[in-house]
């Protein structure tokens, strides 16, 4: 599937992509999306399990409107 | 020199880099944080690429001070890091599993903002590498 289309799939979640196409800077463009959650851990946890050679953490969907980072 | 796009949102900056290890190559959404002065990457995709921390001594850990306090992380040499069209080789990076509310895998810090002499033009979501 490609990227343009995954990003219309899913909404609003973090994605675990096995990646059959990068571009030259590593976006993808084609894959197969293995997890979707709306939890990052979830992705993780998934991230432990899979078998792929090229792999993307993806989220897809918007931001909150009210987010504050402070590290 | 070249520029690169970023993404802005609010206040934050975000930024895509990608890793590969002895297994796999992964991509990752990175916070660009020039507060940080390391690059870190979660706990378990080093360990889907390949490296397994166990076998690294406590010799490799590092303190890792947070605002919220203070914590140790392993240093490690990825076979290479990708970011903003820049591929270093043996490159160090912290392993650290960032919280789940931020929206990003991990953090482009001043270790590779500086080796490639960036430049970030935040109006136009822009960084300009050398």
């Amino acid at each position: 599937m490609k990227m343009s289309e995954i990003k219309k799939k899913y909404h609003n979640e973090w994605l675990l992509i096995e990646v059959s196409k990068f571009d030259k800077d590593y976006n993808v463009i084609e894959g197969k999306v293995i997890a979707n959650s709306p939890f990052k851990s979830d992705i993780y946890s998934a991230l432990l399990r899979c078998k792929g050679k090229k792999i993307a953490i993806e989220y897809v969907g918007e931001l909150p409107k009210e987010m504050a980072v402070l590290l | 020199m070249k520029k690169y796009p970023v993404e802005v949102y609010q206040n934050l900056l975000f930024t895509k880099g990608a890793i590969k290890g002895p297994q796999r190559i992964f991509t990752a959404r990175l916070l660009i944080d020039t507060g940080s002065s390391y690059t870190i990457l979660p706990i378990e995709a080093l360990i889907a690429a390949g490296y397994d921390l166990t076998l690294f001594k406590d010799k490799n850990k590092i303190r890792l001070t947070t605002a919220s306090g203070f914590t140790f992380a392993h240093k490690i040499a990825v076979q290479w890091l990708h970011i903003l069209g820049i591929k270093i080789e043996n490159y160090p990076i912290i392993a650290y599993t960032l919280p789940e509310d931020i929206y990003a895998d991990g953090i482009l810090g001043m270790d590779f903002l500086s080796r490639i002499n960036a430049i970030i033009d935040i109006k136009n979501g822009i960084i300009q590498v050398h």
